[in-house]
């Protein structure tokens, strides 16, 4: 490991304590779960930005009004997305060093995966990332998430790797699970070949939900290559910090043994966790034979959670990062 | 027994046993594909797919019937260390089999990032150029290494005839040194390496600085088949052997990307061949950047289906999944079984001397209820009851069809007197009588023909209506079975066993002991296991998926009712005819996406001109999927749906409320009191017998 993730800042915030924090800037995506509006009513901020993604299938009566709303389009590449909110009127003339808080509990995956990326392209020195776990999920393990279907599996713009042809080489995919066996099975179908290993959140956000995100899991095992046979690795489904750190010792390990290997990651777990796996790359595995891939739905459900628990805070030093290898 | 278990404990007490746990190719090394590889019987694969023919190859099918197994057992990485020098063995087997899958290549990053599509082919194009002589030069690195064959003077030769047609493209790609004007297989293989990494940032970073960098030096093909043109002259001991490019997973290329390869496919030369592995409906065109020709099946290449194959010898097929489970129990520690022993490891049902009908299972299922109480007698006076309102008519047919040590003697007696109610319209007593003697002289060994027949066709539906009525799912029982029912796909085959043998372990079972055969509880609880899975695994991802298993759904709990209605119309109804007239082209991609993923099987001779020519075309629900919805395995009679049937079933338009009249509608003929009107024998309910 060449990163100590350890150092990277996070702390928590109870529901309670919400209206202490302030920023200059708040962008949330809307749904209609408790803990994200709960959050955005709680929070001061100078300016508040909705993103309105079109997964959630809201018509525009019922988005709410009284704030700037930045609508994104299913199948948009996530890097011209940010890219043009934060290009837009609204925060194109804010300075960089603003305080801006992003709540990525309702952001699609893959935004919140491209999300540092774009903050760094944009010149963004620091941001906070929030994330409030639920009290649990409606329908518990048999919650649903994604309830379109899977269009496709690829590359996210940004995190796509340059691979080895070797004759000798095997492929891994991390696949970073939760609940939505869908996309588990949507992703390990994607990298057949290849020697998959699941990332299972534990400590869980909540105590039960380890439990509840394994019998999902299971939903998914015939598609898992050696499912039963390989051992799953861990990291707590709440800190995106120590997730990078648990992923890069693993990939680390695994390249001391084969050094040709390709890499591929797939979150399809918790926000935090995608969040961890976004740091990892851009710490460590830009330009290298790693690539995130991403099983893109057609629709979520608008609403999948009960209540809401602890925010949890993540500064985000964007500036850590070297853009000048995307350019 | 019914088990209850979590399925995660299912999986840590079974992993470790189960000698099928491994049901996919990829999950194997290279020697455990050589260890596990059972050769097709009479004549080999290698009749219908030499990896050494010139002649292009499309390989497809279904998932899991053996594509990835077979290319990969035919690759250079695992042909090379057969002998001990690697050009040996290719010299031996006369090609060398340069294996890859599509899915590494990443594809839908040549798409998109406001890049122009005409720019991403391009790309693709010359990258795919790249990529494959980059493969191809790992082999020829590996062999090099190995053996020491080619001396400094033929490999510059080689490298230098390669590049030759590509301008000035030397220096960008060959690796050369400084220092020196030798070239070599490892040079070359670097220099490409490092041009296509530059391509692969530029293609990656465009999402992100808007443009695509990349330099294109020659036309599709020419890169790849100047390389090795330049092999097969310049490399001692290559000049006699084919270049076979094992390409699987074909599906994962667009329909652009599949120009390329098809253009390669034309325009070959003589020391190239490709075999392309895919999913049935993953060959999306067979167009080239050739003036835009088609290439044409037997012209341009060979098409071949696996499973058509297969079902064209089933004896064969039979034999090798024999072979492939006698193998895999002989690599799990079980010793050498042959197939008698080994059929006599699953158990049937229970069975005692003298009982031609199958009595004592019945008796099993039933239990120590009091007989009169049978599900099957009790909805017989019902009927009658709701029919005529006559409780001593009820009660007179009740005694009459009543035989408490013979089941199925009852079962058969009821269906041949629902047979002759619905056409009469009305229930006669004497006729019920003959109906019932008949059967009981049947049972004492002097039936008449007709009823033999009558018995033989519809002893296992009686049987399965049995189970059901007694809230049982019907046996799926015995290893020819599960071969039937793996519709020529082998990972079907070895799932169901994998599931069998993990519902045998957490029941407690020894496995494959003669002393204690798997039991019919596990071997149907693990049928109905694969079942589920091969329906949440065979449907595509998309909106199509979606569709397609909600048609299935309505299809196969069309045909239940059918089946466990109390006069189905034919013997194990699992097809269905149709003529398509009237139906609309949503509907008919369904049908035809269930088809190309295996849902739904076309059965060929189902075509048949009636109605002034119109043709009917038979679809028979893929035999993987009758388990869940506890069908026969094996096909023999048929429905035929209207327009409006095959609407209500393959549209996800249609409203489930829609969809439940419809069957309703189509069931109604098939159940009590079939639609007959009282008899003129009703008299008033004088109470009776249930």
């Amino acid at each position: 490991m060449t990163v100590d993730y350890s150092l990277f800042r996070r702390r928590v915030c109870a529901p309670d304590d919400l209206a202490g924090l302030k920023f200059d800037v708040l962008i949330s995506a809307y749904n209609e779960s408790e803990r994200v509006n709960k959050l955005w009513t709680s929070v001061q901020a100078d300016v508040r930005i909705w993103i309105n993604h079109e997964e959630y299938g809201f018509d525009d009566n019922e988005l709410p009004s009284a704030h700037h709303i930045h609508s994104g389009l299913v199948g948009e590449g996530e890097i011209q997305f940010w890219s043009d909110l934060f290009s837009s009127s609204v925060l194109s003339e804010v300075s960089r060093d603003v305080r801006l808080a992003i709540d990525i509990t309702g952001l699609m995956r893959p935004h919140v995966l491209a999300l540092p990326l774009a903050l760094a392209l944009h010149r963004f020195s620091n941001a906070c990332a929030l994330y409030s776990d639920p009290s649990g999920y409606s329908g518990g393990s048999g919650a649903v998430f994604s309830k379109g279907p899977v269009l496709r599996v690829s590359a996210v713009n940004g995190f796509e790797g340059i691979h080895d042809t070797s004759t000798e080489n095997r492929d891994v995919l991390i696949l970073g699970a939760g609940y939505d066996d869908e996309l588990i099975t949507a992703v390990a179908e994607s990298k057949r070949a290849a020697e998959q290993i699941v990332l299972v959140g534990l400590p869980s956000l909540q105590p039960h939900m380890y439990q509840e995100s394994l019998l999902r899991l299971h939903r998914a095992s015939e598609s898992i290559n050696n499912y039963s046979r390989r051992d799953h690795i861990y990291a707590p489904a709440s800190d995106p910090f120590t997730t990078a750190g648990v992923i890069s010792e693993h990939i680390t390990h695994l390249r001391s043994i084969n050094s040709d290997l390709n890499v591929y990651l797939s979150p399809v777990g918790p926000k935090t966790q995608v969040l961890g796996i976004s740091w990892y790359y851009l710490c460590e595995a830009v330009n290298t034979s790693t690539s995130v891939i991403f099983p893109y739905a057609e629709s979520y459900e608008r609403e999948t959670s009960k209540g809401i628990g602890r925010t949890r805070i993540f500064d985000l030093e964007i500036d850590l990062f070297r853009i000048d290898d995307y350019l | 027994m019914e088990t209850s278990i979590s399925p995660i404990w299912k999986d840590i007490l079974t992993m470790s046993q189960n000698p099928f746990e491994i049901t996919k190719a990829v999950d194997y090394t290279d020697n455990e594909i050589i260890d596990t590889f059972v050769d097709y019987p009479t004549g080999g694969y290698s009749t219908f797919a030499a990896p050494a023919s010139p002649v292009a190859k499309f390989l497809v099918g279904g998932k899991g019937g053996g594509r990835t197994h077979l290319m990969r057992y035919y690759s250079y990485s695992l042909r090379k260390s057969q002998l001990e020098r690697y050009i040996d063995a290719v010299k031996r087997d006369k090609y060398i089999g340069v294996y890859f899958r599509c899915s590494g290549l990443n594809a839908s990053r040549f798409s998109g990032k406001r890049i122009s599509d005409d720019a991403w082919t391009t790309a693709f194009n010359f990258y795919m150029d790249v990529w494959l002589t980059e493969y191809l030069l790992n082999t020829l690195a590996d062999m090099s290494a190995h053996d020491c064959i080619w001396n400094a003077k033929q490999q510059t030769a080689f490298v230098r005839a390669a590049l030759e047609p590509l301008n000035a493209a030397e220096d960008v790609l060959s690796g050369k040194s400084a220092l020196s004007d030798e070239l070599s297989i490892e040079s070359f293989r670097a220099g490409l390496a490092a041009f296509r990494k530059r391509m692969d940032r530029s293609i990656n970073n465009a999402a992100i600085n808007g443009t695509l960098d990349v330099q294109i030096l020659s036309n599709p093909g020419v890169l790849l088949f100047s390389t090795t043109s330049a092999a097969h002259q310049e490399l001692i001991g290559l000049q006699d052997v084919l270049f076979t490019f094992l390409i699987d997973e074909f599906e994962n290329l667009d329909v652009t990307q599949q120009i390329y390869i098809n253009t390669l496919i034309r325009e070959k030369d003589r020391s190239t061949s490709f075999m392309i592995g895919s999913r049935q409906w993953g060959v999306r065109t067979q167009k080239t950047f050739s003036a835009g020709e088609e290439n044409k099946r037997g012209s341009e290449y060979e098409w071949v289906e696996l499973e058509q194959k297969y079902r064209a010898a089933k004896d064969s097929y039979s034999e090798f999944c024999i072979k492939l489970t006698t193998a895999r129990l002989a690599q799990a520690g079980f010793g050498d079984l042959g197939p008698d022993r080994l059929k006599k490891l699953f158990a049937k049902l229970p069975e005692t001397a003298g009982d031609r009908f199958g009595d004592t299972a019945a008796l099993a299922v039933l239990g120590s209820a009091e007989h009169i109480s049978r599900p099957h007698l009790r909805t017989f006076h019902k009927g009658i009851l709701r029919w005529s309102d006559n409780a001593a008519l009820a009660d007179n047919m009740i005694e009459i069809v009543s035989r408490p040590r013979s089941p199925i003697s009852e079962k058969l007696a009821l269906l041949r007197i629902y047979q002759q109610w619905s056409s009469s319209m009305t229930i006669d007593e004497a006729a019920a009588r003959t109906i019932a003697e008949e059967v009981d002289a049947l049972r004492d060994g002097h039936g008449s023909r007709a009823l033999v027949t009558v018995l033989n066709l519809w002893k296992n539906d009686i049987i399965a209506q049995l189970y059901v009525e007694n809230n049982r799912r019907p046996p799926y029982i015995g290893l020819d079975r599960f071969i039937d029912m793996s519709g020529y796909l082998p990972r079907s085959y070895l799932t169901t066993l994998k599931y069998i043998v993990q519902a045998a372990l957490v029941r407690g079972q020894v496995l494959f002991s003669s002393e204690e055969p798997i039991s019919v509880d596990a071997q149907s609880a693990g049928v109905l296991e694969a079942s589920e899975w091969f329906v949440r695994d065979a449907k595509p991802t998309g909106r199509l998926g979606q569709d397609c298993s909600l048609a299935i759904t309505r299809l196969g709990t069309l045909f239940n009712r059918v089946r466990y209605s109390e006069k189905p119309p034919e013997v194990g109804v699992v097809a269905f005819t149709t003529d398509l007239q009237g139906i609309g082209e949503e509907v008919l991609d369904v049908i035809s996406v269930c088809k190309s993923h295996g849902l739904l099987i076309e059965i060929p001779s189902g075509r048949k001109a009636r109605n002034q020519g119109s043709i009917l075309r038979k679809f028979q629900l893929h035999p993987m999927i009758a388990p869940k919805f506890a069908l026969p395995i094996g096909r023999r009679g048929e429905l035929k749906l209207n327009s409006d049937e095959i609407n209500a079933v393959f549209d996800p338009s249609i409203s489930e409320e829609q969809y439940a009249t419809l069957v309703r509608r189509r069931i109604a003929p098939l159940t009590l009191p079939f639609g007959s009107e009282p008899s003129v024998m009703s008299k008033p309910s004088q109470g009776g017998l249930f």
